[in-house]
């Protein structure tokens, strides 16, 4: 039961840490995903795949929604594949990367939509349990992990390059760090996990293209609860603050950057051979963004993951 | 029925084992997808060719240089000389619509400032680009 309510606020917390302003987005929608909070056991693999969708529809200035003269929503649908093995009963590594079906910017009339696809970037992560006690019932979980921008960067269409915002690589890499803390009560029938997460990404420096994403730092508090094995319920409160990019000679974009609180609540079913399906969906109850920007207003996912031990 | 220890033993090891077995072709296929995911994902760089003067740009304009980020568009055109010419176009910020020798540029507001299109004339032989800068001001701005 506890690896339950343990792989359940995992995935809680690795599927929706997301990018949540839109314009100028890039990579994959998870960048967290290295977030698993809690190392698994040793000689186990978790393997995963899950499905995510996100749709931006409304500009936001400050904490207000902005009236604006055009319509130009954007939105993804993702897939992803991950898998995590337990080293030893202290290190976790994982890798994942995902494929975009669709990444889309649609664009002021009469303008036709960019709309990119592809295979995505690849995340790297090692997560160490630095301390456990059984008495206690808490542990303690550092985190460090690493973007591979292997993904397509470069897609155009009739001989024009599509924008970075819908490019399904993020054209660079970005270096990971996280530190995270769990606690059970009630003989193992609550658990709360509180974690913060900070991303570093590194200058996008091509061809024609010089820009650097600002700093990402994350807090969250989640609550699991297992009722059922079929219905393992999760609450999580998620504060997230992206700084402002820079662009061509250290310029600052006043467009980008934001303050962020969203709720989530998730709910998995157990089922067969350790296989496990979860949903999730996002709702923001905070949005503060610098200039005006696309704000995403809706995102869900759903998962379906098996666990091995050897 | 009775039977001897060492049998049962052997059988539990076998089932052991061939779970073992089925867990590891599990990862294995999993695994191996994923390495493929990777590979493909590592594009080599296409060969372009270089410069021979068989292509020349003769201009390359906008119809507005300053836009206002969201509201306007400016058309951008390139006249070249050269036989069999193909259009490549590329902005550091904002988008372009259209293909062929002109094209529509337009930003948004995390685009402002001075951006640059680039357009590439090319055929078999030759390759020649050259650039124009759009200023892209705040949608904010009276």
């Amino acid at each position: 039961m506890l690896r339950h309510i343990l792989l359940s606020a995992c995935f809680l917390l690795c599927t929706q840490i997301l990018t949540y302003g839109q314009c100028c987005s890039a990579g994959n929608p998870s960048s967290f995903s290295f977030a698993d909070i809690n190392s698994l056991k040793a000689k186990t693999l978790f393997l995963s795949s899950s499905y995510k969708y996100g749709y931006s529809g409304k500009y936001y200035a400050g904490n207000e929604p902005e009236e604006v003269s055009f319509t130009a929503p954007a939105s993804y649908s993702f897939i992803d594949l991950k898998a995590a093995y337990g080293i030893t009963k202290r290190l976790t590594i994982q890798a994942s990367s995902g494929y975009f079906f669709s990444k889309e910017q649609q664009n002021p009339e009469p303008y036709a939509s960019d709309i990119g696809y592809g295979l995505g970037d690849a995340e790297l992560n090692v997560r160490y349990q630095a301390y456990k006690s059984v008495i206690k019932h808490i542990e303690f979980t550092a985190s460090a992990g690493i973007h591979l921008p292997v993904g397509v960067f470069d897609l155009e269409k009739d001989g024009v390059k599509l924008p970075i915002t819908v490019q399904p690589s993020s054209g660079s890499f970005v270096y990971m760090g996280g530190f995270s803390v769990a606690k059970t009560f009630n003989k193992n029938k609550l658990k709360l996990f509180s974690s913060v997460f900070a991303e570093f990404p590194q200058l996008i420096d091509s061809k024609n293209f010089y820009y650097h994403y600002g700093n990402l730092y994350s807090l969250s508090f989640t609550a699991a609860y297992p009722v059922h094995k079929l219905f393992n319920p999760a609450l999580q409160v998620q504060a997230e603050i992206r700084e402002h990019a820079t662009r061509e000679d250290e310029q600052v974009v006043n467009a980008s950057g934001y303050k962020v609180i969203i709720l989530t609540p998730h709910i998995e079913s157990g089922f067969g051979n350790n296989w496990s399906v979860s949903v999730y969906a996002d709702l923001p109850i905070y949005r503060y963004f610098n200039g005006m920007q696309l704000a995403n207003s809706y995102k869900f996912g759903i998962r379906l993951a098996k666990n091995l031990s050897f | 029925m009775y039977v001897p220890d060492k049998i049962k033993e052997k059988e539990i090891l076998m089932r052991i084992a061939m779970k073992r077995l089925k867990h590891i072709r599990f990862s294995f296929i999993f695994l191996t997808l994923f390495s493929i995911t990777l590979f493909i994902s590592c594009n080599k760089d296409e060969e372009q060719p270089v410069d021979t003067g068989a292509i020349k740009i003769l201009s390359l304009t906008a119809t507005d240089t300053v836009l206002k980020a969201w509201i306007d568009t400016t058309s951008i055109t390139v006249v070249a000389t050269g036989n069999n010419l193909s259009y490549e176009w590329e902005c550091n910020h904002g988008t372009l619509h259209g293909s062929g020798s002109q094209v529509q540029y337009m930003a948004g507001e995390c685009c402002v400032g001075l951006n640059t299109v680039t357009c590439r004339v090319y055929n078999d032989t030759s390759s020649v680009s050259k650039d124009i800068n759009i200023r892209i001001t705040s949608y904010f701005e009276q």
